[in-house]
């Protein structure tokens, strides 16, 4: 028997008495907010982050206002905002070198408002997982109409992506951890900056 | 929310590691599922709420537990996922509590850990039947006794005429022999003058109180 089927038929037999699986109750729901994008750039924000809105005509100067001076950056083969002099990811940068480029661009899957979270499911302008990880500052720009409620509304909208197998990677706020010792420790599982851009018709 | 959680749904070719072996490790958890009571505990999500809130791990600490799971969380789980009657500290965790009944209240995902706990108890009792003795003997004697003397009336009533005489002479002494830890800190109570069998008796269920003695 090969270790999978084995422990597998362990799980099975030591279920045996149960016949009957109980429904899984409905996720809790929060009371809708009467601005749902408002409240994503509240709770984003709240996670020390940088905020700003934008048109879509005026997209690609935010974007360039959101770089820091000089900074080097790298961009997803197929994002459509122009970012003049970026480095156009070729998927064999390595993370030694994305390590020397200061700032990655991409656009997102869905915006979580009530915890802030943006996810990515790296699919169309959102490049490989590295390139959103590696570089220090992650300028991140998500459309109003991606932004759900909570994150039930979210898993539901995921779900397409998850079943064609791709890996997803939610971001809330700059990467920080206080695991160790409870010493906050920034940038240890990604980008110490992050930057967003929220794409919507003027307010 | 934690600020960087990543899901993999399997490999994505030109994103991130091209061959991915996952290790199931089993450790004790299908044991602890076959328990009809006790795999409540396997939805623990360690958020601690119930170490908080215990006396008991309050004033032990974690070490005492004898694994990374410790508090009332630990004191079930232990047991579930190892198994008990092989080791001496993991049979002693089930009885760690007061049954208090605060980490059921605190838990968020609402385990029922007292009951849990009782039942290991019974566990622990159940596979140690039989067993050489060991620091659970003293008690053992003393429910056995209980059970030879409660279980017939004759008997529970050829005792009780010993207790005062008894009780008295423990009052006397200060201390119960091989029980001065726990009787050191407690005073033990009067004997009444009568058992409520012979006062039920004398005046025929309370019928005929107070008409003289
Ligand atoms: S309170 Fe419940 S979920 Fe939290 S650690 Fe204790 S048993 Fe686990």
């Amino acid at each position: 028997m090969s270790a999978r089927a084995e422990i597998l038929a362990r799980v099975r037999s030591a279920l045996a008495d149960v016949t009957e699986v109980p429904p899984v109750p409905p996720a809790p729901r929060r009371t809708p907010v009467e601005d749902v994008v408002e409240h994503f750039a509240e709770r984003v924000a709240d996670y020390r982050a940088t905020v700003v809105r934008s048109t879509p005509q005026d997209l690609a100067s935010a974007v360039a206002a959101a770089l820091p001076d000089g900074a080097s950056v790298v961009v997803p083969a197929d994002l459509a905002v122009s970012v003049p002099g970026a480095t156009v990811d070729d998927g064999t940068l390595t993370a030694g070198e994305l390590d020397r480029i200061d700032a990655v661009v991409t656009l997102a899957a869905v915006g979580i408002a009530e915890t802030g979270t943006i996810v990515l499911d790296h699919g169309p302008g959102q490049g490989r997982r590295a390139i959103t990880l590696v570089p220090d500052t992650h300028i991140c720009i998500v459309t109003a109409e991606q932004v759900v409620l909570d994150v039930p509304d979210a898993v539901g909208l995921l779900g397409p992506s998850v079943r064609q197998g791709r890996p997803l990677t939610w971001i809330s706020g700059p990467s920080a951890t206080s695991d160790i010792e409870l010493s906050r420790v920034e940038g240890v599982h990604g980008p110490r900056n992050l930057h967003v851009i929220i794409v919507g018709p003027a307010a | 929310m934690n600020p960087y959680t990543s899901t993999w749904s399997g490999v994505t070719p030109g994103d991130g590691p091209q061959e991915v072996h996952v290790v199931l490790l089993d450790n004790g958890r299908t044991r602890a599922l076959a328990d009809q009571v006790g795999r409540q505990a396997l939805r623990c999500i360690r958020c601690s709420a119930c170490l908080n809130v215990c006396p008991v791990y309050e004033r032990t600490g974690g070490h005492a537990y004898g694994s990374v799971y410790p508090g009332p969380i630990g004191a079930i789980l232990n047991p579930l996922l190892r198994g008990v009657g092989h080791d001496e500290q993991v049979d002693s965790l089930p009885y760690a509590s007061s049954l208090c009944g605060a980490c059921f209240e605190a838990c968020p995902v609402r385990i029922d850990i007292p009951s849990v706990l009782v039942d290991q108890r019974a566990k622990v009792v159940d596979a140690r039947r039989g067993h050489r003795p060991s620091g659970h003997t003293a008690e053992a004697l003393a429910f056995k006794g209980a059970a030879v003397a409660l279980s017939d009336a004759r008997k529970l009533g050829f005792g009780e005429r010993f207790t005062r005489v008894g009780l008295g002479a423990a009052r006397r002494l200060g201390s119960l022999p091989g029980l001065s830890k726990w009787a050191g800190a407690r005073d033990l109570p009067p004997a009444p003058p009568e058992s409520f069998r012979a006062w039920w008796s004398r005046t025929d269920g309370g019928r005929s109180e107070g008409e003289g003695r």
